[in-house]
């Protein structure tokens, strides 16, 4: 199990890397000269030639991106272009609260989502089951960006029963809650329809195999067969799919950020862009690549701790 | 598998084994209250959007200042931007840079995928090992920020965002034909083909190609929405298209910069959208459940 | 263990009617099977066997109906039980086998924990139950038996399994013990010691048994009375000495005699179902002597060594720890012109990947196969392609192997269209070859997925006689079917090559059929002939003792001397 562990780690690990790099090469490959964009029209050579050197451009890319991934591990990401201040800093106040919104819209998907599927699976055709079919496939199909303006507009404008911008006062948590609660719906719910249709698909799926039908034949109670040994199983597509939606709900979580003004790491991306800030924009990706691999990378630890098949990965 | 155990990012994809029968599945896809409904949107979209041309009342450029900001009349069926220009117009045109983009990037990424998915199965392990960590690099990248990276430095265009949807939409379909084809690659029909002297290429176009295609092409109408919905997204970030182009994106950008003086403009940006998500989404959904022999959906 | 007929029946079923929807699966069944007594049902697929497994254990899948009659468990009615007497019933009075081990034992949990998990209506404390437990994986015959509990059940064997399985079911001292197919997906030398298991555990624990197969020989060495179902229908009851040595109904008759083991002379044309049962034996000898030295051998194998093997890549980075299998070891065997060799194995033994090596689908690491005067090993895969003419596959899943898109018609002549060569009607030879397998114009546009076994059987031969080899490999021709389709399949080939003259090597791990169409047997075991020699020589003087093993384990020769029970 160590073992494994440690393989898909490393494999992670490679995978950023080889994604940093790859996105580094593209931006400096860019057309343009990336420095002159940077200090805009009234750059001098002087002050060009300068910059290139502070920031490592003229060296080859090979060494380049080495000393990015170098300062990377050691926390140094380089300065901000426009204001100077140290990225790894700056990342590093924004992160937080995207996290929190991208961990509280998992919450609601997660525990609104794997319930109602689980209940869809014991109870097929009733009229919650037929009702969370329909209802979920079109909330999957709604983008997050609507749900984010609609839910603004009737939520905030309209009815007024939450805030439409921020996330609330520092240290005061009910209110960071309040503020937090449409956000996280609209990045969420979208993925509550689709795990509950996933773990409804997965536990009949289960349900339907010869080792639950000789768990009842052996008497073992209910309760014990649908939780013990069918619900195991069918979570790990469940799983994987939250490792990979994990990514998915970042992009949503830029969205919201954006669309409720709220801090984070895409409203920084959003603005840095926007000022074209180099080490700002490599940081975040940095930050969010490594977010993403390492949510896919906790998802296949997690079923081959359920699932003991899965440790013995071959292709 | 890398980084991955399960076969695929959507692990609810089917593998068809059977039924073998076009008609019996649209059948069922036509019995079914959500098929029909999302064939009727889509179609409805896809001809009005194709159409535009036609059916549109006004230039969906043509400025008229004096009628800035109306609410949705018989005139402006949806009412009119901060500009006076038509919303109902613009939503039609939007629909066509919206489908335009929709089926050139799936249908890109379609290709480029199968073609990666069976190299992979097909070649020596290393190979496969290659693509597939290929493959997981490229789905290490969150869409959003990836575009947001890469648009300012190479510019907002179409092309950008047909670019960016095509990259990373590769590795959902790269991954879900190499678990394909690496399946059909190892029952005992092919081997039988083997055995009769079949060559790689009989066996690829007769039997590989034909037994994926359908799951494939299932897909790939289950990603359509998504792709509609991301250069949407991409668009109101400003890194999608620009004008004079128009999108559903654009116009929801626009606005929402004026959600405070009326959120009428906003909401009716978002109608088509919603259609089409809606529409599509469904479509897919009845088509995955009509033609999986296994679904057990509550109808 | 004597008869007590003081008490009541353990089970007794009495005129019980089941459907499922509109097919009726049971019709007025009634069986008793009293206490102490080991009860066979027997039956074909489709018989109703299974379901009257299930029906005793109230598991019936939802949309089953009981329209009339009722089983009666230790005197009480199983209808009036409710989840709370069913629970008290199932794994503790009334236990459970069924027949695929790797499928049955739920995965996420380690043996420990699924064999105290079923000791939870007991009031003992942890450590009594693993002890409980460990004590009887030990009478099992399980090794290890501390070290399993903490294994999952993928990482045992399929006989480990099964006898976990049987530790299962009998830990509890169950007043009936219900198998269902249990010995079925075992090698016949595995059956043949989990029989022997299932008989001591019978005699200590003193239950009852339902054990249901369709594999006469079993029921007639272990089971003391014997159902005969046929459609849902009892064709014959009573004590296995009396139905088998002498059956009454007709379909008991064929059944007997269509098994192949109960047949003692060797015949080219075994009884099928269509045969008068009540007619004597036709024994058919064949053309004597098809097989003389004089004949050149078509197919000379000569110290051929099969090695898998796969190197890890990045060093294990991605999971893969390689592995190395010898699976042919400097085997040699030469096969003639027009002859049926069969080569017998049990899993394991390299005889699948022999075949396969023969007709090009796995790559010899060394040795030589000499044909036509080339060395098959030494041919690109460019070159093998005019060898595919002559050497023709048919695989062991009928269904499977062939290309569930195309129609019969297509499927069988496609070997013609994939060696170009020329044919006016392509219809026309399809009908041919179809007929001459005994199928008809009906199946000339169906599906595969839309025909029995026995008839994609069919349709794999068709499709291998169509080039018109010189060889025919053919695996497992009889896996799966239903013995009295057995013989249709066996005649059906022996005809084919009385007709044409080819030469047939059968994979095969049941060594009944061998022994009437085959001309020699060679004994694999370990990727190694054992012993190669003529049928009568190899089954009156076998020389190894894993020989003997096999054949005691296949064949049972009286039904009428074996029990100890009246």
């Amino acid at each position: 199990m160590l073992l494994f562990c440690l393989k898909r780690v490393s494999l992670g690990v490679l995978i950023v890397v080889l994604a940093v790099s790859t996105l580094y090469v593209m931006l400096l490959s860019a057309p343009g000269d990336p420095v002159s964009m940077m200090l805009g029209p009234r750059s001098t050579p002087e002050m060009v030639a300068a910059l290139n050197a502070r920031l490592g451009l003229d060296q080859p890319f090979f060494v380049q991106i080495w000393l990015f991934l170098k300062g990377a591990l050691t926390g140094d990401l380089g300065q901000d272009i426009k204001t100077g201040r140290d990225v790894f800093t700056s990342i590093m106040e924004q992160l937080p609260h995207t996290l929190r919104l991208v961990c509280a819209a998992l919450l609601i998907a997660a525990g609104l989502g794997i319930p109602l599927g689980c209940y869809s699976a014991l109870h097929p055709n009733s009229w919650v089951d037929r009702l969370s079919g329909i209802i979920s496939v079109s909330v999957i199909a709604m983008p997050s960006l609507i749900l984010a303006i609609y839910g603004m507009i009737l939520f905030s404008v309209q009815l007024r029963w939450l805030p439409a911008i921020g996330a609330g006062d520092k240290g005061d948590f009910l209110d960071q809650l309040h503020h937090l609660i449409l956000p996280a719906v609209a990045v969420g719910i979208g993925w509550v329809g689709y795990l509950a249709r996933l773990v409804r698909a997965a536990m009949l799926e289960v349900m339907a195999e010869d080792y639950i039908l000789n768990a009842r034949a052996y008497g073992l109670p209910e309760r014990w067969v649908v939780y013990r040994y069918a619900l195991r199983l069918a979570v790990a597509p469940t799983i994987t799919v939250l490792g990979i939606g994990v990514g998915f709900m970042l992009g949503g979580a830029v969205f919201a950020e954006i669309i409720f003004a709220r801090p984070g790491i895409g409203k920084m991306m959003f603005d840095g862009v926007v000022a074209r800030n180099y080490p700002i924009t490599m940081g975040v990706v940095l930050v969010s690549t490594i977010l993403m691999v390492a949510t896919v990378t906790l998802s296949d630890i997690i079923n081959a701790m359920i699932d003991p098949r899965l440790r013995k990965a071959q292709e | 598998m890398t980084l991955e155990n399960t076969s695929s990012v959507r692990p609810d994809s089917p593998i068809v084994r059977s039924p073998n029968n076009l008609s019996v599945g649209f059948g069922r896809l036509l019995s079914d209250p959500m098929g029909v409904f999302g064939l009727i949107l889509v179609s409805t979209l896809v001809f009005m959007s194709v159409f535009a041309g036609i059916i549109a009342p006004y230039d969906p450029a043509a400025i008229d200042v004096l009628q800035r900001f109306e609410t949705p009349s018989w005139d402006h069926l949806l009412g009119t931007d901060e500009l006076g220009r038509d919303v109902f117009s613009r939503a039609l045109y939007g629909g066509q840079t919206a489908l335009k983009v929709a089926f050139m990037a799936t249908f890109a990424a379609l290709a480029i995928g199968t073609f990666l998915g069976i190299t992979a199965a097909y070649g020596p392990k290393w190979l496969d090992n290659i693509i597939v960590i290929m493959l997981d690099t490229i789905r290490a990248y969150p869409v959003i920020i990836l575009a947001l990276a890469v648009g300012p430095i190479f510019g907002a265009s179409l092309t950008l965002v047909i670019g960016i949807l095509v990259f990373t939409s590769v590795p959902y379909y790269g991954r879900i034909v190499r678990t394909a084809a690496l399946s059909v690659l190892q029952t005992e029909y092919i081997d039988a083909e083997h055995a009769m002297g079949a060559g790689t290429f009989r066996v690829t176009f007769k039997h590989v190609l034909p037994n994926i295609i359908g799951p494939m092409l299932i897909m790939a109408s289950m990603d359509i929405p998504v792709v509609i919905a991301a250069e949407a997204g991409l668009s109101f970030l400003g890194v999608g298209i620009k004008p004079p182009d128009t999108s559903w994106g654009l116009m929801l950008d626009q606005g929402y910069r004026f959600i405070n003086r009326t959120p009428w403009l906003v909401i009716a940006a978002g109608i088509p959208l919603v259609i089409a998500t809606l529409g599509f989404t469904f479509l897919g959904e009845a088509l995955r459940d009509a033609f999986d022999p296994k679904s057990q959906r509550a109808r | 263990m004597a008869f007590d007929h003081q008490k009541p029946p353990t089970l007794r079923v009495s005129n019980l009617s089941l459907n499922f929807g509109p097919v009726q699966a049971l019709s007025n069944v009634s069986m008793d099977i009293g206490h102490g007594r080991i009860m066979g049902v027997v039956g074909e697929s489709g018989s109703g066997k299974s379901t009257l497994a299930r029906a005793t254990l109230g598991l019936l899948p939802g949309i089953a109906e009981i329209s009339a009659g009722r089983i009666e468990f230790e005197g009480q009615d199983v209808a009036l039980f409710d989840a709370a007497d069913w629970r008290q019933t199932r794994g503790a009075t009334m236990t459970y086998i069924s027949q695929d081990p790797l499928r049955a034992l739920a995965p996420t949990l380690t043996i420990g924990d699924l064999m105290t998990d079923i000791q939870y209506r007991s009031a003992e404390t942890k450590q009594e139950k693993r002890a409980k437990a460990i004590a009887t994986l030990e009478r099992v015959g399980l090794p290890n038996p501390e070290q399993r509990m903490k294994m999952y059940p993928h990482e045992m064997s399929g006989g480990q399994r099964q006898r976990i399985s049987i530790a299962m079911a009998v830990m509890q001292k169950p007043a009936l013990l219900i198998a269902d197919e249990a010995t079925t997906a075992l090698d016949a030398t595995l059956e043949l010691e989990i029989i022997g298991l299932l008989k001591e555990l019978q005699s200590e624990i003193g239950c009852s048994m339902m054990f249901v197969t369709h594999h006469l020989g079993v029921v007639a060495s272990l089971c003391d009375d014997v159902t005969v179902l046929h459609n849902g229908v009892i064709q014959e009851q009573g004590t296995v000495r009396d139905v088998f040595g002498s059956p009454q109904a007709r379909y008991t008759k064929t059944l007997l005699r269509c098994d192949p083991a109960m047949i003692q002379q060797k015949t080219r044309r075994l009884p099928t179902t269509s045969d008068d049962p009540d007619a004597p034996l036709v024994i058919d000898t064949g053309p004597g002597d098809r097989i003389k030295s004089q004949k050149p051998p078509l197919i000379d194998i000569k110290n051929l060594d099969v090695t898998f093997r796969q190197k890890p890549f990045l060093g294990g980075l991605l999971g893969d720890t390689g592995y190395e299998i010898n699976a042919v070891k400097n085997a040699s065997l030469s096969i003639s012109e027009g002859e049926t060799i069969a080569v017998v194995g049990e899993s394991g033994s390299g005889k699948t990947t022999l075949a396969r090596t023969i007709v090009g689908l796995q790559k010899a690491d060394a040795g030589s196969i000499h044909f036509g005067g080339q060395d098959l090993t030494q041919l690109t895969h460019a070159q093998y392609r005019t060898i595919r003419k002559d050497i023709a596959i048919m695989f062991q899943d009928p269904v499977g192997a062939l290309s569930p898109r195309m129609r019969v018609s297509e499927i069988v002549t496609e070997p013609l269209v994939i060696h170009g060569v020329a044919c006016e009607d392509y219809e026309a030879e399809a009908r041919r070859l179809l007929a001459l397998v005994g199928l008809d114009e009906s199946f000339m546009h169906r599906y595969p997925h839309a025909m029995s076994g026995g008839q994609a059987r069919r349709v794999s031969l068709a499709r291998a006689i169509a080039l018109q080899p010189r060889m025919i490999v053919a695996d497992e021709p009889t896996a799966g079917l239903d013995v009295s389709i057995q013989g249709e399949i066996l005649n059906l080939i022996a005809e084919i090559q009385d007709g044409t003259g080819v030469a047939i090597l059968l994979i095969t791990h049941n060594l009944n059929v061998v022994r009437h169409i085959s001309d020699r047997v060679a004994i694999m075991y370990m990727g190694d002939f054992l012993e190669i020699g003529t049928t009568e020589s190899i089954f009156a003087n076998p020389k190894h003792d894993y020989t003997r093993k096999l054949i005691s384990a296949h064949v049972h020769p009286d039904f009428s001397v074996t029990q100890a029970h009246g």
